[in-house]
Parts: C-alpha cells; sequence; structure tokens
C-alpha cells in the first residue's frame, strides 16, 4: 500500500516518458561516436572551428536534458515514491540519474573553467525555479509548462552557444597551443573508468529496451521481479 | 612505397565498413521499433466481436452490439443454457454498425449469445443481468485506452481483465485518439480479449468525439455509432450542443451509476483568447444536462451508494488541474445529493482525493482518476491539496459493493495492491 500524499508537492517530470527521450539522445550519443573518433584533432585550425562548434551545439542539448533527467531521478528518489510502482520507475530513476550527470559532467566539468561552472550555476537555478515554483503557481500547470517550457530551453541553449563561441574566439586568439591554456582541474582520465564507450553502450541498450517495454505496460523489473 | 599505400587503403576501408556496421546497430532498434509500434497497429482489421452494455435498468435488459466490415444482417440466438438458446432475434435490415436489444431478460441470471452471419458464427459470448436485490459483486474501472504515440498498452490491460469476473468494466472516456476508423478497429481488438465475458459501460472522452477526419466537412461520430445508450433526446441548447450529449444511469445491487457529458478543459486555447476569463473558454453544460442529473440523483437518494462517473476531473495532480466550470456547476450538485465518489480519466495515472462537502460536511466528497489504461502517461505530475494518493505507473481499479460496504482497491498489473479505500452506506 502507498504512503498518502500529505503536503502539497512540487511539480516533477515523470521517469516513464523521459526514458523516451534518454533512449533517443544516448542513440545520438552513441552515432557521435562511432563518427568522431576518441582522441580527435583537427589539423586545420578553420575546420577545426567549425567542428567545435557543431560539438558545442550537441554538447549544449546534452548540458540541458541532462539537467532535466538529474532534476527529474532526484525528485523521484528523495519523495516520489507515494507515486508509483517502484519496479515501473526505478530502472529509469537509475538510467536517466547515470546518464544526466555523464551529460553534465562530460560537458561541463572534465576540464574546470569559469564560464562553464557559471552557465551550469545559472542553467540549473533556472530549470528548478521555473519547474519547482513558477510552472506549479499557475492553476492551469500544463499550459504554463507547454508554453514556457521551449522558451526556457532556448534561452538557456542560447546562452551556451554564446559561451561556447566566446571560448573558440579565445581559442584561437591565443596563439599558443590547447594543452598551455590553464583550466581549474582536469578529471578527463579518472573519468574514463566510469563514463567509457563500453559504460554508454550498456546504459544505451538499458535506456532503449526500457523505453521499449514502457510502450507496452512492462519494465525492466517488472519482468523479474513480481 | 606501393604496397603500404595499398595496405592503408584497404585498412581504412575496413575502418569505414566497421563504422557502418556499428551505425546500424546502434540506429536501427529505435528506428525499426517506432517504424512497426506506430504503423502496424494502423492496419488492424474490424475484429470479430461483440459487446454487451444497456440502456436502462440492467436486470431485464441489455443491448448487443457488434461491426462488419460490409453491410450484413446478423441473428442473434440467446438463453440461458450455453447449449440450448432458445431465443432468437434477427436484425431488420443489413448495416455495418449492429445494435440489438435483448428485452424481458430474468434478473441476477448468466446468459449465453451467439450471433450468426450469412449462417456461418460470427462471434459468441456471455454476460450476467443485474441482481434484483442488494447482491455483493465486483466491477472494473479503467480509462484513456487512447493510441497515444502508438498502440499503448490496452492489450495488456485487456489480458488482464480477462480473468476477472467483473459484473461490468467501466471505461471512463478517451476509448481513441484521434478518432479513426483504425484506432476503433485496434480498440476492439484488445477489448475483444474480455468482451465475451464483461459487459462494457462506456463514459464519453473529450477524444471520442465527432471529428471531421477526412475534411470534407462532415463530422463522423463512431462512439454513438457503437455505444447508443444516451438518454439525450435534444440537441441545439449551444454552440457545443450539436450532437447529442452522453449521459445515463442504472442501479446495479446497493450502486447507482451515473454516467454524465462533461465539460472539458483545452489548454490550447488560453493563448487564442487573449486574456479573456477562465470561463469562456471551457464548454458549458447544457441546462437538460444539469437537470437530468439532479433529477437522476434525487430519484437515487434511496439508494446505499451513488458513483458518479465522467471524464475530465474536476481537480487532480496532472496536466491539466482544476477544472473551474466542474467546480461551479457540477461539485455542488454532487455535495447536495451526497454522492460517494466520482471516477474520471483524462489525467493519465491513477489519484485519489477528497473533495470536502461544504453543505453535508459528514459526507466528503472521494474522486478516483482511472486514467492508466493503455494511452502514454502523464509527463509530469503536480499533486494537488486534494490529493491524497497519485500512482504514476500502470494499474487498474476494482470495486466490490455489498449491501453496506463499498471498496475500491486498486492493484499494479503484478497484483499487488496500491490503494485501498471502503465506503460505508
Amino acid at each position: 500500500m502507498h504512503k498518502e500524499v500529505k503536503k502539497k508537492m512540487t511539480f516533477a517530470f515523470n521517469p516513464m516518458v523521459i526514458i523516451h527521450i534518454c533512449a533517443i539522445i544516448q542513440t545520438g550519443l552513441l552515432v557521435c561516436f562511432i563518427l568522431i573518433p576518441e582522441n580527435f584533432t583537427p589539423k586545420e585550425k578553420k575546420k577545426g572551428m567549425v567542428l567545435e562548434f557543431i560539438m558545442s551545439l550537441g554538447s549544449g542539448a546534452l548540458v540541458i536534458f541532462g539537467i532535466l533527467f538529474v532534476d527529474t531521478a532526484l525528485l523521484w528518489l528523495f519523495g516520489n515514491w507515494s507515486m508509483t510502482d517502484w519496479r515501473f520507475q526505478l530502472p529509469s530513476v537509475i538510467i536517466i540519474l547515470f546518464l544526466g550527470l555523464e551529460y553534465i559532467i562530460f560537458t561541463l566539468f572534465r576540464r574546470g573553467n569559469l564560464l562553464d561552472i557559471l552557465f551550469c550555476g545559472i542553467a540549473v537555478a533556472t530549470i528548478v525555479v521555473f519547474l519547482h515554483w513558477w510552472v506549479p503557481l499557475d492553476a492551469l500547470m500544463g499550459s504554463k509548462l507547454k508554453k514556457d517550457l521551449p522558451m526556457i530551453i532556448g534561452v538557456l541553449f542560447g546562452v551556451y552557444m554564446l559561451i561556447s563561441v566566446i571560448k573558440i574566439t579565445i581559442k584561437q586568439k591565443k596563439s599558443r597551443a590547447e594543452e598551455e591554456i590553464k583550466y581549474l582541474w582536469d578529471i578527463r582520465k579518472q573519468l574514463r573508468y566510469v563514463y567509457n564507450r563500453k559504460i554508454n553502450i550498456l546504459f544505451w541498450l538499458l535506456a532503449v529496451v526500457q523505453s521499449m517495454l514502457m510502450f507496452y505496460g512492462y519494465s525492466i523489473f517488472t519482468l523479474f521481479a513480481s | 612505397m606501393q604496397e603500404n599505400k595499398t595496405q592503408d587503403s584497404s585498412s581504412s576501408r575496413r575502418v569505414k565498413i566497421k563504422k557502418i556496421i556499428y551505425l546500424i546497430i546502434v540506429i536501427s532498434p529505435l528506428i525499426i521499433f517506432y517504424s512497426l509500434y506506430l504503423n502496424l497497429w494502423k492496419f488492424t482489421p474490424v475484429p470479430d466481436t461483440a459487446w454487451v452494455s444497456w440502456y436502462g435498468n440492467p436486470q431485464n435488459e441489455v443491448y448487443i452490439g457488434w461491426e462488419t466490415s460490409e453491410n450484413t444482417i446478423g441473428t442473434i440466438e440467446y438463453g440461458t443454457q450455453e447449449n440450448n438458446l432458445d431465443n432468437k432475434i434477427k436484425e431488420p435490415k443489413a448495416v455495418k454498425f449492429h445494435i440489438v436489444n435483448l428485452t424481458g431478460l430474468t434478473s441476477n441470471t448468466k446468459y449465453y449469445y451467439e450471433i450468426e452471419i450469412d449462417g456461418n458464427i460470427y462471434t459468441k459470448g456471455e454476460f450476467r443481468t443485474a441482481p434484483s436485490t442488494y447482491k455483493s459483486f465486483t466491477f472494473g474501472l479503467f480509462a484513456d485506452t487512447q493510441q497515444k504515440v502508438g498502440p499503448g498498452w490496452h492489450q495488456h490491460t485487456a489480458n488482464i481483465f480477462d480473468s476477472k469476473k467483473y459484473s461490468f468494466l467501466a471505461l471512463i472516456g478517451d476509448f481513441v485518439e484521434d478518432g479513426e476508423k483504425y484506432e476503433w478497429n485496434d480498440f476492439f481488438t484488445c477489448a475483444s480479449t474480455y468482451l465475451d465475458t464483461i459487459p462494457l459501460i462506456p463514459v464519453r472522452g473529450n477524444h471520442d468525439k465527432p471529428r471531421d477526419l477526412d475534411g470534407d466537412g462532415d463530422e463522423e461520430y463512431y462512439f454513438e455509432k457503437y455505444f447508443p445508450q444516451t438518454v439525450d433526446r435534444e440537441t441545439g441548447e449551444n454552440e457545443y450542443d450539436i450532437w447529442k450529449q452522453f449521459y445515463f444511469s442504472f442501479n446495479w445491487s446497493s450502486v447507482h451509476f451515473q454516467i454524465l457529458n462533461v465539460p472539458e478543459i483545452d489548454i490550447d486555447d488560453e493563448g487564442e483568447t487573449g486574456g479573456v476569463s477562465l470561463k469562456d473558454y471551457y464548454q458549458t453544460f447544457t441546462e437538460d444536462h444539469l437537470d437530468w442529473i439532479k433529477q437522476d440523483l434525487a430519484n437515487a437518494q434511496s439508494m446505499p451508494f451513488r458513483v458518479t462517473m465522467f471524464h475530465c476531473p474536476i481537480t487532480g495532480a496532472g496536466f491539466y488541474g482544476p477544472n473551474f466550470i466542474l467546480m461551479e456547476e457540477l461539485l455542488p450538485i454532487l455535495h447536495e445529493y451526497k454522492v460517494t465518489a466520482t471516477v474520471h480519466g483524462h489525467a493519465h495515472h491513477f489519484e485519489r482525493g477528497t473533495l470536502i462537502n461544504e453543505i453535508h460536511t459528514k459526507n466528503p466528497l472521494t474522486f478516483f482518476i482511472v486514467g492508466c489504461g493503455g494511452g502514454l502517461t502523464d509527463v509530469g505530475l503536480r499533486p494537488v491539496p486534494e490529493t491524497d494518493v497519485v500512482i504514476a505507473s500502470p494499474c487498474y481499479t476494482e470495486g466490490y459493493a455489498t449491501e453496506d460496504t463499498l471498496t475500491f482497491t486498486t492493484y499494479t498489473f503484478e497484483g499487488t495492491v496500491v490503494d485501498k479505500i471502503t465506503f460505508n452506506a
């Protein structure tokens, strides 16, 4: 039996729906892994700039969806279990938490950079305030979410792209090699133990299977735990 | 030198081929799945199935409906013994949508029926009439089987219902998503799993409304063809009263069931109305509908329990939030006539909540949202102060009534009880 909801709760995305988006994004990420070699550095400077810009389009989307995934997962892990049969939500929550963190860390925190940290802070604050204060305020929550969420995501994406352009321009202006630019930290080597290609393939498989099962009213855990 | 070049080019070709194979492996699962999942069901033909429902008193009259892809004349044979179907009704003319009334039935009796078309057995089934005394019974509740992003899990739900001994199953609206014919074919194909043994109580949802499917200006209203049991006899009272409103009621043992046609909230209109009051973009109740609700509930005051079923909830944790017109116009009536519980769909989750009764303070109104029938679940949830329990995963609800108790139990698909509440008469 589920415990009753005692207080007014905030808005939370449903992991059963988020997992479908996750499966699509993770598929896209694996496609990038296949097309772009692991330590790829273009020989021509101009080509490198264009490629870096294109990659930042993808990483901008990854960061924003990463924050949405982590926000959803944390809300369910720390409060929404009265709202579900855990067998349905838990696999999705685990997958989106792991991949959401990966998207954020890999894009913004592999090497510490003030602009990235600042962006992450702004993006997290904006999404948290929007989803957990602004949206629940309105009686007609659905219309507000439908109307304003694309705008919020669009603005954050725009800010991220602006930061990316600034970084690319600064890098181009500096005559030194990339390795000489000082970062606050560099944990790329350590991260490879957790977020490597094999692990990403495993989580892609889990996300795709979970997404497919959800469409038929099943979940990875309902296949094994009843 | 030449050899090295050849080796390089063949190894780069191998790398390219490898990449293409990897790409196919990564992309194909989702593409193949979505292509098949989103499209295959659209080719579902009209299934050979029939359904039992009723207009008035299910103690002695029901109707049997079925559909054929061509105009045909059907014959129903029915009786209380499976091997001796001693009553026969032949349809007067050839039609595609068949509705045949069976009257003069005996209460609390199991009937068997067989439908014949051109001398061949089309389908067969069974049903039990309502008891004339307060006898315990079980009924099922679910909603929103609509094929939102593919066919959904209605078939999964249907397989569970197939093993149940329900007196009837109420589907609280949104049988289909867009009202297309193939969606109805898919609905009845899944439902055929249980329709041969469980009568179906339809409630009209906002997605079941008449639609201009081929853009010729004429609206198709399949719901009315399948379920003609509304007691609304007049149309044209206001701009929304073009078609008959779908409402009716019946008694089964100790419970009075009332099925309403309620206004829906259309959030898409908000931007277009340019800041006008909320009420302007809600459809309104027709006067004859409101009068009927009051009269029907007044007539049912001697019943131990009154359950009102309508698609859009008065409030809830779903995407739509509270429906102000229901709060203003319907809720006071439900409070005044001490309705035990209301049952809804529309939001795609399960929810139980309490609406304080300011008229009869000892009779709060409990509402249930049973929208986990098969359509994709809600994108997100925001419990409201009236919310007691929310379940955001597939589940179904069962009602069990005796002379003096009415219990609603909600189960996960694996059979775990996730919510249970009992009302005393």
